[in-house]
């Protein structure tokens, strides 16, 4: 039910004018394909990882805007890279796009990744709100 | 450590910096009867590697902090002791010359990211069958002749 509200949530995202391509995304079935590892008498595993990704993107984005900021671009690249990697095995797939124009598009004299940072920053924004909900729903 | 003893040995080394991959990964390990040994970067690894062979597979994030994940594979395969723990390479990158470097370096399996938790699993099983050939590819994985 709540996976299928996530999805209403995501569709209606994808249609707003705001921003239409970069906008928060959460592919819900990535996270249902994780149900069956679920071991009998564990913590719920979905909410561990989406505990984990809610504790590491912050981090990662600050790291990302320090080494933007000392245009160490090699470095913003790596950041992004690996924040790709994490969101897209958590169906944040609108994350997952953005983080991928910033490794495109890194480098010297760009200012088209600044503006892929500021479009991370909001779409981050709205995936944390999608996730902690996701987490509050599955939490007994 | 013989190449016997270590066959039977259920402990899988993981090492990848990213937490939500790395929960995940010890996650379907525990789930395949395998006990996990998880790091978060190449140079955790690499020190547990020096001391200890006991594994039965390795599953590496290729970038990684401090040492990468060919770096580590590199370091294995100069060692005897190491030398015949197959090792699983995980990537965000599609670059088929990476992917060509990483075979000739040593890595047994490639598995793209993301990836889906049967993409995971069935590579896993790929990467701990004993023979090595022959091995079936894999939509997302991709093994080494």
């Amino acid at each position: 039910m709540a996976m299928l509200q996530l999805k209403q949530i995501d569709s209606h995202a994808l249609t707003s004018d705001v921003c239409p391509r970069f906008l928060a995304g959460v592919d819900p079935t990535v996270m249902s394909g994780y149900e069956r590892l679920q071991a009998d008498g564990d913590p719920d595993l979905i909410v561990e990882l989406i505990d984990l990704y809610l504790a590491d993107v912050p981090l990662r984005m600050t790291k990302m805007r320090e080494a933007l900021r000392q245009r160490n671009w090699l470095q913003v690249k790596r950041e992004a890279h690996n924040l790709r990697g994490s969101s897209g095995n958590l169906g944040a797939v609108g994350m997952a796009a953005i983080c991928e124009e910033v490794e495109r598009t890194v480098s010297e004299h760009n200012r088209e990744t600044e503006i892929f940072m500021d479009r991370l920053e909001r779409a981050w924004a709205q995936t944390r709100s999608l996730l902690a909900n996701e987490r509050q729903r599955r939490l007994p | 450590m013989t190449l016997q003893t270590r066959q039977h040995s259920k402990r899988i080394l993981i090492a990848d910096d990213d937490p939500v991959m790395r929960h995940l990964l010890v996650s379907i390990v525990k789930k395949e009867g395998y006990e996990a040994v998880a790091v978060d970067d190449g140079r955790e690894a690499f020190r547990l590697l020096q001391s200890d062979a006991n594994f039965r597979a390795g599953i590496f994030d290729m970038m990684m902090p401090h040492l990468e994940g060919l770096d580590l594979i590199r370091y294995m395969r100069t060692e005897k002791r190491l030398q015949r723990i197959p090792v699983m390479m995980i990537t965000a990158e599609q670059d088929l010359q990476l992917m060509a470097r990483s075979f000739v370096a040593g890595v047994t399996v490639f598995l793209s990211k993301p990836c889906s938790a049967e993409q995971i699993e069935s590579t896993l099983r790929i990467l701990l069958t004993p023979t090595r050939i022959p091995r079936r590819s894999q939509p997302n994985g991709h093994v080494a002749a």
